[in-house]
C-alpha cells in the first residue's frame, strides 16, 4: 500500500484574474488520512474540484495513479477511476429512498444497457445491507432520503462514496452541522475508511482536527503554507499569523 | 453591392427591434427566473396601441395634426404594456419565481388568452397602421441606396431606449438595486433593497419596452392578433445566444441574429436562412455553452 | 411487501379493465366517428408517454416534440400517398411542376420502410439534437428554448419545400392502406385496434423501463443532475437515450395518427401543438405514466367537444387550463386523486414503518414535495 497515489504538480486555478489556486504542488499517499485547512478563501474546496473534475485546472498536472492527467477528464470518468467526492452541502437523490440511493452507487457498470437489464448481484446486495449498518441507516432503507435529518443526509452521502469502493476520497466539511456525538462517529467512521483507501478531507473543525488527523495541509492563498504533523503545524508562526488573521503584510512567504 | 448593403441595413434595423423585445425578456429572466411566454403579446398590445391612437387622432383630431400621433402612441404604448406587465407580474408571475418551466407554460396559457382577447375586440384579421407622413421617403446615399426614414427612426429610438437603458442601469441607485438583486438576492433582501417592488417594477419596465417595440412593429407592416409569436422565439434565441445577465451580451445577441438572419436569407431563401441560424446558434453553442456574455461564478448551479 | 403487492394485483386489474373498455367496449358502441376519434387521441397518448418520460421522470421539457410527431406523420403520409397516385406522380408535385418523383421519397412506395423511417428518423434528429445539446450541459429552459426553435425551423422548412413535401396543405387525399380502402369502417377499425393495441404495449415497454434501475437513474438525473455525475453516471448518455426513445414514441404516435385522420400538414407539428403536448402531460399528472395516457385523452377530448361548439372559447379555456395546472394542480389530475384517496406517492414504503414515525413524517411529506419542472426548487 505504499507508494503515492496523488500527485499536483504546478497546479493553477486561475477565475478571470483571480488565482483560486497559484502554482500548487503536493502529493498524497496510498492509504493516507490527510486534512485540509485553511481560512476563507484559501482555495481548498477549489483544489478538491479540481482533483474530481468539476474544475479544470488553467495550468498543471494532476496525476492518479498511474494516469497521467485526469485533469482533462470528464467528471464521471473520473469517479470511474476510483476518485470520490462529498460536497459541503449534503446531496443525496431526494426523491429516491435510502436503498435506492445507494443502488445507483453500488453499481459498477454505469451504462444504459446495464441499468436495464442487469439486477443487483448478491454481492451488491450484501454491500448494501453493510452500508446500511455502517451509516446506521438500516431503519430508514426505504424512505425517502428528503425526510432523513441533517446529519443522515451526509452519513447516507458518506455512504454512498463508500459503496463506490474508491481509491481516493475527497469529503468536503463532513461534520459541518452534525451535533458533538454524529462528529466523534463520523470521525470513527473516516478512520475506519482509512484502512482501505486515502482520504483527503477538507474541515473547518479545528477540535475535530486535532482528534483525527495525523498529517495537516494548510493553505493560504491558493498555496500551501506548510505541510506536517498536526502539533507541528499547530505551532507554526506562519499559521498563526494566517489564522489570526493579523493583515497579510505580515506573513513572509 | 447596393442591395446587399441595403438588406444589412434592413437587418440592422430588425435586430434593433429584436433588441428592444429580447432585452425585456433577458432582465426578467436574469432578475427573477422565469420566462414570460406572453412577452409576444405585450408587443402586440403595443401595436395595437398604436392602431388605437390613430383611430382617435382620425377622429377627434384635426387633419394637420395626424402625423403626430406616433408620437403620442410611443409613450402610450410603453404606459398600456407596463401596466398589463405589472398586473400580470401581481396576480401570476410572482408566484413561479424561479421555476423557470413552469413560468414557460403558465405564461404561454396567459399569451393565449390575450391572443383570443384581441381576435374578440379588434377581430381576426390583421389591421394596417398609417405611417406619419413625416417618415415617407429615405435618406439618398448613392443613386442606388436609399435608407428609408422609417427604419432609422426605428434604429434612432432603439439606441435612445438602449441609452436609456444602460444609464438606467449602471448609473442610478435604482439601477444598482436591479442588479444586485439580479446577483445575489438573499443577500439584496439583506441589505434592505425591497426585492418585490424591484421585481415588479423591473417586469414592468420590460413589458413597456416590448410595447414600443410593438408600437415600432407597426411602421413596418399590419399587425394582428398573433404579432407577437413571429418574434417571440427568435427573441430567446437572443437571449440564450447572447448569455444572460449582462446588456452587452443581449446587444450582441440581437444584432448577431438580426443580421444573420437578414442575409443569410437574402443568400439563400427565407426557409433555409433560418434553418441556417438555428444550425449556426447551436454550432456556436458547443463553443460556448453560456452564451457570449454570461456572468460566471464559484457556485454550482 | 404486502402492501406492494396488493398494489400490483390493483394495477394489473385497472390494466386489463382498460384493456377490455377499448378492445371489446368501444368497438362495439362507439359509432365510427368517435371510434376514429378516440384512435386519434390514443395516437396522442402514445406520445405523451413519451414527453413524460424525458419531462416527468427526467426533468427536460421538450417544446418541439411536435417535428418528431410531424417525421412520423409525414412518413406515413409519404407512403399513403404513393399508394393513392397508384404509379402517377402525387397531385400535388404536378401541381408544383415536378416531372419525377424526388429520389428520396422513391423507397417510401414500401409501407414497411415508410413504418421503419416513422420511427428512426425522429430517433436520428433527437440523438444529434440531444448530442450537441446535453453533452455541453445545455440544460433547463435553454433547451426547451432550443427544441421550440426546431419546431419553427421545420414548420418553415415543410411549408418552403412545397412541391416535396405539399406545402402548408400538407399531404392528404389518400384512398388505401396495403390495398384496403381507407374509407371502410373495417380497415377503421382495424387501425384503431392497431392503435390501441400499440398504446398498451408502449405503457407496459415504458413501465418496465421506469421500474428498474434505469429509471431510478433517470429521475436521479432530474433532482440533483451534478450528484449522478459525481455518482459516476454520464448525465448526457441518459439524457440523450431517454429524448431519443420518446422522440420515436412520438414518430410511431404520428404514423398511426396520420392513417385515421388523414391529413398531415406543418400546422399539425409547430410549436402550438408541441406545447399543447407538453400540457396534456402536466394536466394528466407529470412522473405518472398513467396521467399522461389520461391526459392526453381528456384534454383532447375536451377539445374536440368544445372546440366544436364554441371555436373562441377553446382558447381561453386551455390558456386558463395552462395557468391553472401550473398554479394550482403541479400534480396533475393524478396528484389530485392521490391526494383525494389520501394517498401519497411513497405511501407503498410507509407499510413497513412503525407508526410513530409515519406520524412525524406525514407533515413533511406534504410540503417540499412539489418538485419543480426543473426538478429542483430554486431558493
Amino acid at each position: 500500500m505504499a507508494g503515492t497515489i496523488l500527485s499536483l504538480e504546478n497546479v493553477t486555478v486561475d477565475f478571470f484574474g483571480f488565482k483560486a489556486i497559484n502554482g500548487l504542488s503536493s502529493f498524497l499517499n496510498h492509504g493516507e488520512l490527510r486534512f485540509l485547512i485553511g481560512p476563507n478563501g484559501a482555495g481548498k474546496t477549489t483544489l478538491l474540484d479540481v482533483i474530481c473534475g468539476k474544475t479544470k485546472p488553467t495550468s498543471g498536472r494532476v496525476i492518479f495513479k498511474d494516469h497521467k492527467d485526469i485533469g482533462r477528464h470528464r467528471e464521471h470518468q473520473i469517479v470511474r477511476l476510483g476518485i470520490s467526492r462529498k460536497f459541503q452541502t449534503p446531496s443525496v437523490f431526494r426523491n429516491l429512498t435510502v436503498f435506492e440511493n445507494l443502488e445507483l452507487a453500488v453499481q459498477k457498470d454505469r451504462g444504459v444497457w446495464a441499468a436495464m437489464f442487469s439486477p443487483l448481484s448478491n454481492e451488491q446486495q450484501e454491500a448494501i445491507d453493510d452500508t446500511l449498518v455502517k451509516t446506521g441507516l438500516t431503519d430508514q432503507a426505504h424512505i425517502q432520503a428528503d425526510l432523513l435529518s441533517h446529519g443522515q443526509k451526509q452519513w447516507l452521502e458518506i455512504g454512498m462514496q463508500l459503496i463506490q469502493d474508491p481509491d481516493l476520497l475527497l469529503l468536503d466539511e463532513p461534520v459541518a452541522g452534525m451535533t458533538k456525538k454524529e462528529t466523534e462517529k463520523t470521525g470513527e467512521l473516516l478512520l475506519e475508511i482509512t484502512k482501505e483507501r486515502s482520504v483527503l478531507v477538507v474541515e473547518h473543525d479545528m477540535e475535530f482536527v486535532r482528534n483525527f488527523a495525523t498529517k495537516v495541509t494548510v493553505m493560504h492563498e491558493g498555496k500551501i503554507l506548510c505541510e506536517g504533523q498536526v502539533d507541528k503545524v499547530q505551532q507554526d508562526p506562519r499559521v498563526i499569523e494566517v489564522y489570526l488573521g493579523r493583515g497579510r503584510d505580515n506573513v513572509k512567504h | 453591392m447596393d442591395t446587399l448593403l441595403l438588406q444589412i441595413f434592413n437587418g440592422l434595423s430588425v435586430s434593433s427591434i429584436l433588441l428592444l423585445i429580447a432585452l425585456g425578456l433577458a432582465i426578467t429572466f436574469g432578475l427573477m427566473k422565469v420566462i414570460n411566454m406572453a412577452h409576444g403579446e405585450l408587443i402586440m398590445i403595443g401595436a395595437y396601441v398604436a392602431y388605437v391612437t390613430q383611430l382617435f387622432f382620425i377622429k377627434y383630431v384635426s387633419k394637420e395634426f395626424f402625423s403626430f400621433y406616433f408620437i403620442v402612441a410611443i409613450p402610450l404604448a410603453f404606459v398600456v404594456s407596463a401596466l398589463v406587465g405589472l398586473l400580470l407580474e401581481n396576480v401570476l408571475i410572482r408566484f413561479l419565481y424561479g421555476r423557470p418551466l413552469d413560468s414557460l407554460l403558465a405564461t404561454w396559457g396567459v399569451s393565449l388568452i390575450l391572443q383570443q382577447l384581441a381576435r374578440n375586440i379588434f377581430g381576426a384579421p390583421n389591421v394596417d397602421v398609417v405611417s406619419p407622413s413625416w417618415l415617407n421617403g429615405g435618406l439618398r446615399i448613392t443613386a442606388g441606396l436609399q435608407l428609408p426614414y422609417k427604419r432609422l427612426f426605428i434604429i434612432a429610438m432603439v439606441v435612445f431606449c438602449i441609452a436609456g437603458v444602460y444609464f438606467f442601469f449602471y448609473h442610478t441607485a435604482n439601477g444598482r438595486k436591479i442588479r444586485a438583486v439580479m446577483q445575489n438576492r438573499e443577500m439584496a433582501a439583506c441589505l434592505g433593497i425591497p426585492t418585490r417592488k424591484v421585481d415588479a417594477y423591473t417586469f414592468a419596465f420590460g413589458s413597456g419596452l416590448a410595447g414600443i417595440a410593438g408600437c415600432t412593429l407597426s411602421l413596418l407592416g399590419s399587425i394582428g392578433p398573433s404579432l407577437g409569436t413571429y418574434y417571440i422565439v427568435d427573441a430567446f434565441m437572443v437571449v440564450v445566444l447572447g448569455g444572460v445577465g449582462r446588456l452587452i451580451g443581449t446587444v450582441a445577441g440581437a444584432l448577431s441574429i438580426g443580421i444573420l438572419n437578414t442575409a443569410l436569407e437574402f443568400g439563400t431563401t427565407a426557409t433555409i436562412g433560418k434553418v441556417l441560424v438555428f444550425s449556426i446558434v447551436i454550432a456556436f453553442l458547443q463553443w460556448r455553452p453560456l452564451g457570449l456574455f454570461a456572468i460566471r461564478s464559484r457556485a454550482l448551479d | 411487501m404486502e402492501g406492494v403487492s396488493k398494489y400490483l394485483v390493483k394495477e394489473k386489474l385497472i390494466f386489463l379493465l382498460a384493456a377490455v373498455l377499448l378492445l371489446v367496449v368501444a368497438p362495439l358502441t362507439l359509432s365510427g366517428f368517435r371510434l376514429n376519434l378516440l384512435g386519434k387521441f390514443l395516437a396522442f397518448a402514445i406520445l405523451a408517454l413519451g414527453i413524460d418520460l424525458i419531462w416527468g421522470y427526467t426533468g427536460i421539457l421538450s417544446l418541439g416534440h411536435g417535428v418528431f410527431f410531424g417525421l412520423g406523420a409525414y412518413c406515413m403520409a409519404m407512403y399513403l400517398k404513393l399508394e393513392a397516385a397508384a404509379g402517377k406522380l402525387p397531385d400535388f408535385m404536378v401541381w408544383s411542376g415536378l416531372n419525377d418523383l424526388p429520389w428520396f421519397w422513391e423507397p417510401f412506395r414500401h409501407a414497411g420502410f415508410a413504418l421503419g423511417m416513422a420511427i428512426l428518423l425522429p430517433v436520428v434528429l433527437a440523438t444529434i439534437l440531444g448530442f450537441l445539446t446535453f453533452r455541453n450541459r445545455i440544460q433547463g429552459v435553454y433547451f426547451s428554448i432550443l427544441s421550440q426553435a426546431l419546431a419553427i425551423i421545420f414548420t418553415t422548412l415543410f411549408i418552403g419545400q412545397q412541391k416535396y413535401t405539399g406545402g402548408t396543405n400538407g399531404l392528404t387525399n389518400y384512398k388505401t392502406i396495403l390495398g384496403y380502402s381507407l374509407s371502410s369502417p373495417v380497415t377503421q377499425t382495424v387501425l384503431y385496434l392497431i392503435t390501441a393495441v400499440t398504446l398498451g404495449w408502449v405503457y407496459l415497454l415504458c413501465r418496465s423501463m421506469v421500474k428498474t434501475r434505469f429509471g431510478r437513474v433517470l429521475m436521479a438525473i432530474r433532482d440533483g443532475e451534478n450528484r449522478a455525475r459525481f455518482t459516476g453516471y454520464d448525465p448526457a448518455l441518459y439524457k440523450v437515450f431517454i429524448y431519443a426513445f420518446s422522440a420515436g414514441l412520438a414518430g410511431l404516435a404520428g404514423a398511426l395518427f396520420v392513417t385515421q385522420v388523414g391529413i398531415i400538414s406543418p400546422a399539425m407539428m409547430g410549436i402550438v401543438p408541441s406545447i399543447e403536448m407538453a400540457i396534456w402531460v402536466a394536466i394528466g399528472g407529470r412522473g405518472t405514466l398513467v396521467g399522461a395516457i389520461l391526459g392526453a385523452i381528456l384534454v383532447n377530448a375536451a377539445k374536440s367537444s368544445l372546440s366544436e361548439a364554441f371555436p373562441s372559447a377553446w382558447l381561453f379555456f386551455i390558456g386558463a387550463l395552462f395557468v391553472g395546472v401550473v398554479i394550482f394542480f403541479p400534480e396533475g389530475i393524478m396528484g389530485f386523486l392521490k391526494s383525494l384517496s389520501g394517498q401519497q406517492r411513497g405511501k407503498k414504503y410507509y407499510g413497513r414503518l412503525p407508526q410513530s414515525i409515519l406520524d412525524m413524517t406525514k407533515g413533511g411529506l406534504g410540503n417540499g414535495w412539489h418538485y419543480s419542472l426543473l426538478g429542483k426548487r430554486h431558493r
